[in-house]
């Protein structure tokens, strides 16, 4: 994607000739992975329309943007660590875990259902940080650490619950999962004001286009001054942060504390931003591809239901789309050279 | 029937986005000769050679190999084709024994189906035995032996394919001089076997050494080919560059005297790589280091930058004791570093023009952490313009520029962090004659203004051209300092080859 020219030509539109705008909006839509995907979905689901016209309906519509929002927010996480270079296989359960001890503060205590969320994310967050430290001053591959991390959450998740969920969380939360704002579901406008947020941290500030420098060529990283240590440690405390928030924001919609939540958004967190122009290499991705990304992996997942399909075939369906976007990653990165 | 040519480029033409690659290009390369291919960056020489190795296809004219058109899709079929290529970064596989990189995809098989280790290793015996290299043991890992021989064991797979054109593409980048001689030989051995060398190289005397005829590339196109036994050196610079030589040498100009330590050196170490380094760098000075391959004066260098830092010794700047333990804090006490690789160490080959300039002082264009996207526009203008750097738009990705602009845009960051200690670590190595001449007056017009540069250079004739002193180095030591107005070039070679570390007591 481009990061530096694109936003400084943002200078006042006049009113150029229409023509001329027309192909400029398709060049803009070639170049972009984004826009390129999302013409994609839009004949996809023209398509699932054709066999399942339910599909289409503002009903239907809001329960997909509404589920894409919690793989938005864990993928969001995942596209920071792929563009720093590095992965993290936790996040799924780091949604879990933080949904699980936000649950047990609401019911085991007098705390604000509220600050309980906030706790959860900050626990997300510190285990963000704890992966980021065992990446960057132990020196340990991204890969051993982060699975490693993940199955030890997951253990705490069933030792703590014992397998049960954690029933009756206080109604005062439950809008945030549940309630939308005209057609709009809550979660999808969190998911939007974050992932805005986020966009403009990477693209416009110093610290994300070091971001960018250090998935890029670690060690000109180095060179050029750039804290590459610290940042890794922050992209690793933000993906845990942002995990934990669709974990608390689960909570709140399904209003029980279910020790599997997050369980199956690990595939689909590498799916979506790599879909939306994320290198595995490092160095390149986009906010806004991701977002198209997870949108895509969500019409999948409804398009299995709404077609009467045996949801048994989601994960066969999913993995495959993660192949498709590797491929995708090998074909994007062989034109690079 | 063998025809005089083995190998015919006709009107091939390569068109690339923003560049005419090749254009037109006709010359044909004879059987049994070694034919050298000269040119700047940029030239069009590696396009060329990946045609010929199949990499690239050429997008009209012909290619004829023994007198018959082929079109050559991919590598394994220039293989087929004898065509084989030693890359100037070796391909080979280091866990895996000598025989077993000799022979990577041909192996012999017993009637089982399984590789027969003895005929594996007797054949990759028999293929070093014809450069004459029967002293090397073919079971060992490829990783124990030096770059040289790996490169040995690269043509050698090469001959193992019994190829017929053989192309070399500047295999002394990394070679001592005795090595150099060394690879010579054995490639006059292969040549007289009847291979065809297609040899590819910046270096003028080695090229005058070693080809029977020099083909000359500039932008693109065919300039001529000429028998090297009857050409001057002067004659195919000009050719390359198209302007006489006397124009860009020696641009060391007559400056003040440096009186003004601005970095000081005391005795830095580190354990069994370098040791007891004492240097000082005047403001405004250029500093030359000489030595070769081995002498460890990169290591010194980027140890001063910080990367790594030294185990022990002092290090000054302007008068200031100062500890440097990363390159952020070498920055932030007005240095800059131009690594020796550029690829690997320099730029970020997915980011702009304009990112890979302003990257090292983002910080400074910052406001609440949000970059001024204005100013770094204009910063980055200024510098692309001073340095001349030939780019379509400052959004170009910086991967698709030559290598001379490469180095002018990685050079220009440190311009804009407004560094006033340089250390340039080979800025010149593998780019055109043109942009080394511009980065020479670069430096000279540096120092003049006031900044003070450190030049490491594995040519002598440049560090001579344009430094106010020489250090040389040897094996980890500074064994001596020369004045380069009245040093020569036997002079350094000699000190960097037996040269014994100086004892420093001066201070």
């Amino acid at each position: 994607m481009n990061k530096s020219s694109a936003t400084v030509r943002s200078s006042p539109t006049n009113p150029a000739s229409s023509s001329n705008l027309l192909s400029r909006l398709l060049a803009t839509v070639m170049q972009s992975q984004a826009l390129m995907l999302l013409v994609f979905l839009i004949i996809l689901s023209i398509l699932i329309t054709l066999f399942a016209p339910r599909f289409i309906q503002v009903g239907n519509l809001a329960v997909i943007t509404r589920q894409t929002s919690f793989i938005s927010l864990v993928s969001l996480g995942q596209l920071l660590c792929l563009i720093a270079g590095v992965i993290d296989l936790s996040v799924g359960a780091t949604a879990g875990f933080a949904g699980i001890c936000a649950a047990i503060l609401m019911n085991a205590t007098t705390l604000n259902p509220y600050l309980a969320m906030a706790v959860g994310v900050l626990v997300g967050a510190t285990i963000g940080l704890i992966n980021g430290l065992l990446v960057t001053k132990a020196k340990l591959n991204p890969f051993i650490v982060t699975l490693s991390t993940s199955f030890v959450i997951s253990g705490l998740i069933l030792v703590v619950t014992g397998g049960w969920a954690i029933p009756n969380m206080p109604e005062t939360i439950q809008w945030l999962g549940k309630d939308s704002l005209g057609p709009v579901p809550i979660p999808t406008i969190i998911t939007l004001i974050v992932a805005g947020m986020l966009a403009f941290w990477l693209n416009r500030t110093y610290i994300g286009r070091h971001i960018f420098a250090i998935g890029g060529n670690k060690d000109a990283a180095l060179l050029v001054g750039i804290r590459v240590d610290r940042l890794i440690t922050l992209v690793y405390v933000l993906s845990g942060s942002l995990s934990a928030l669709a974990g608390v924001l689960m909570l709140a919609r399904l209003a029980s504390g279910q020790p599997t939540i997050g369980a199956t958004w690990l595939l689909p967190s590498f799916a979506a931003p790599i879909l939306g122009g994320a290198a595995l290499s490092g160095g390149a991705g986009s906010v806004l591809g991701t977002l198209v990304g997870a949108l895509l992996m969500s019409v999948i997942q409804n398009a299995i239901v709404m077609t009467g399909m045996s949801v048994y075939w989601e994960n066969v369906v999913i993995g495959l789309v993660l192949i498709a976007a590797i491929i995708l990653d090998r074909v994007r990165s062989a034109r690079r050279q | 029937m063998d025809t005089e040519n083995i190998l015919e480029f006709h009107h091939i033409c390569k068109r690339f986005p923003g560049i005419q690659a090749l254009d037109d290009v006709t010359f044909s390369i004879r059987r049994g000769e070694v034919h050298a291919l000269m040119g700047e960056n940029g030239a069009g020489k590696s396009t060329l050679m990946k045609i010929v190795s199949g990499l690239l296809q050429p997008d009209s004219g012909e290619l004829h190999i023994d007198g018959r058109n082929v079109e050559i899709r991919n590598a394994h079929q220039a293989l087929q084709l004898g065509i084989a290529m030693v890359p100037q970064e070796l391909n080979l596989v280091p866990e895996m024994s000598i025989a077993e990189n000799i022979l990577l995809g041909m192996e012999p098989r017993n009637g089982l189906g399984v590789v027969d280790r003895q005929k594996l290793s007797q054949r990759a015996f028999e293929t070093l035995s014809t450069l004459g290299l029967e002293s090397i043991n073919v079971s060992q890992r490829l990783a124990v032996l030096s770059i040289a021989e790996q490169q040995m064991v690269q043509i050698a797979r090469a001959l193992a394919f019994q190829c017929k054109v053989l192309i070399m593409d500047e295999p002394t980048a990394a070679l001592s001089n005795r090595e150099k001689l060394a690879l010579f030989e054995r490639l006059r051995l292969v040549n007289e076997g009847g291979t065809t060398i297609l040899y590819i190289s910046h270096r003028m005397e080695e090229v005058f050494e070693i080809a029977d005829r020099i083909t000359v590339l500039r932008d693109g196109k065919y300039i001529g080919t000429i028998e090297s036994a009857n050409a001057i050196q002067d004659q195919v610079v000009n050719m390359m560059i198209g302007r006489p030589l006397a124009e860009y040498l020696h641009v060391r100009k007559q400056r003040g005297a440096h009186t003004h330590p601005v970095l000081e050196v005391r005795g830095i170490t580190r354990d069994g790589i370098f040791r007891d380094i004492t240097f000082q760098l005047h403001k405004g000075e250029i500093l030359g280091f000489a030595g070769l391959v081995g002498a460890r004066r990169t290591e010194v260098l980027s140890s001063v930058f910080g990367f790594p830092p030294p185990d022990g010794g002092e290090v000054l700047i302007n008068g200031q004791s100062v500890q440097i333990h990363s390159p952020l804090s070498a920055i932030e006490h007005g240095m800059g570093y131009v690594h020796e690789e550029r690829k690997h160490f320099g730029i970020f080959p997915d980011l702009s023009v304009l990112a890979n300039i302003t990257i090292p002082f983002l910080r400074q264009l910052q406001q609440f952490t949000v970059v001024r996207q204005e100013q770094e526009v204009q910063v980055g203008e200024q510098l692309v313009s001073r340095l001349r750097v030939q780019t379509p738009s400052l959004s170009q990705q910086i991967a698709k520029l030559s290598g001379g602009n490469q180095q002018k845009v990685i050079l220009s960051r440190w311009l804009g962090s407004g560094a006033s200690i340089l250390i340039l670590d080979e800025p010149t190595r593998g780019i055109d004659i043109n942009a080394k001449a511009e980065i020479h007056a670069l430096i000279a017009e540096l120092a003049a203004e006031g900044k003070s540069i450190v030049l490491i250079s594995s040519e002598i004739q440049e560090l001579l051209a344009i430094c106010d002193r020489i250090l040389v180095m040897r094996e980890g030591a500074i064994v001596g300092e020369v004045d380069p107005k009245t040093a020569t070039q036997e002079e350094i070679l000699l000190l960097a080859m037996f040269g014994e570390a100086v004892d420093e007591t001066s201070h």
